[in-house]
């Protein structure tokens, strides 16, 4: 059912748990992967800082996180997986919606819950954005969903 | 309750500005404005009711499976399409590829709103013929699929908020394998809309479809845009 599949991680449980179903689908499908984070945080506030803690961290400092969690991320796709890796320095909603249109991505699998304590609390306002913008379809993964996502969009039958 | 407060509010009013200083009296009100907001929070159950209209007869698939089964066949977790607002038939149309390859039951939810908190609002909402109309509309496209459709009105009463908890109660009576929705039609600032709501708190895994995106200024190379919703599914993508 889906040829280009993009994930978005920041490095959370349900990104994690996003990526996982990911995969899922990309192998059922021969599907190509494509894995996209940001290199810091949106800085529209203070209240961003607030919540993730580790923002106060400077530019060169969120690239490297960006990168070890894109690595972190890419070494658990399966080899037989063709997947590539994006590590973006715009803020990750535009990133999204850009490389959607210019990857020919034809669906965005994103976590329930943003990073950080205050934010995981409500729908990852990344999340939120993607889903109001997005001309392709966004699957957004709930954590505690008692069934895989790949259960719910079979590939073949 | 109310009462009362509004009986001594007056005297301790004054007694306060009297006593402590003149702007005390409405930092105390403050105070108890932030209180009765949490208390109103707490208890937001309380003010919500429901009710659930059974789909017309001649509507309802015969063979579908009974939801009170879903816990025991966990291969028939229903495809839950919840529509409602101008994009719902394309939101229908966009989910037709999908019930297809799951084959599964696909159960139609339109929720109709009774706004009994702003009566000047009343008119704007949907009469239930309209309801009926649209769930009928959406419940036919689907059933290009070849998959069992049910279609079901539910109702909310006072918030807006409350189309998206009638939705995901409903979809986890039914043991909803997935929850497909479209768009919020308000454009709302501050408050999350139903789409946000049910994206953040269902049970299950969501698929937002988004027909208007498209138009809005983010045409994707390839797809019609909203006159041939269902091309984004079906593979017409260069990539692989």
């Amino acid at each position: 059912m889906f040829h280009n599949i993009l994930v978005a991680v920041d490095g959370s449980a349900h990104a994690d748990r996003a990526l996982t179903e990911a995969i899922d689908l990309a192998h059922a499908s021969n599907a190509r992967l494509t894995i996209i984070t940001a290199a810091g945080e949106p800085r529209s506030g203070a209240m961003i800082a607030l919540a993730s803690g580790a923002a106060a961290a400077l530019g060169p400092a969120m690239l490297a996180d960006a990168e070890r969690i894109l690595r972190a991320a890419a070494d658990r796709v399966p080899d037989d997986i063709s997947v590539t890796t994006i590590v973006t320095e715009q803020p990750i909603r535009q990133a999204i919606l850009k490389r959607i249109e210019e990857g020919h991505h034809d669906v965005v699998v994103m976590g329930s819950r943003g990073r950080g304590t205050v934010r995981s609390a409500v729908l990852g306002s990344v999340s939120h954005h993607i889903l109001h913008h997005s001309p392709v379809p966004v699957l957004i993964v709930h954590e505690d969903a008692p069934r895989k996502a790949l259960d719910i969009v079979v590939s073949d039958h | 309750m109310r009462f009362c407060g509004g009986a001594i509010a007056p005297f301790v009013a004054g007694k306060l500005a009297e006593h402590v200083s003149v702007a005390s009296p409405f930092y105390v009100a403050t105070v108890m404005t932030a209180f009765s907001v949490v208390v109103l929070w707490i208890h937001r159950d309380a003010f919500a009711t429901t009710r659930t209209i059974p789909a017309g007869a001649g509507d309802a698939a015969p063979d579908t499976v009974p939801a009170a089964t879903a816990s025991a066949t966990p291969v028939a977790a229903p495809l839950i399409v919840a529509v409602g607002g101008p994009t719902a038939r394309q939101v229908s149309a966009m989910a037709v590829p999908l019930a297809r390859a799951r084959g599964a039951e696909v159960h139609v939810l339109h929720v109709v709103e009774s706004d009994v908190l702003v009566g000047e609002d009343a008119a704007e909402l949907e009469t239930a013929a309209e309801a009926r109309a649209l769930l009928d509309a959406c419940v036919a496209e689907l059933r290009e699929s070849g998959a069992p459709v049910t279609g079901e009105l539910l109702e909310s009463y006072g918030t807006h908020a409350d189309v998206a908890r009638q939705i995901l109660r409903r979809a986890a009576e039914l043991g909803a394998g997935a929850i497909v929705v479209g768009p919020d039609s308000r454009q709302l600032t501050i408050a999350a809309g139903v789409t946000a709501r049910i994206a953040s708190h269902a049970p299950a895994h969501v698929i937002v479809v988004n027909p208007r995106a498209g138009a809005i200024g983010r045409p994707l190379a390839g797809v019609a845009g909203p006159a041939d919703p269902a091309t984004i599914w079906d593979g017409s993508n260069p990539g692989r």
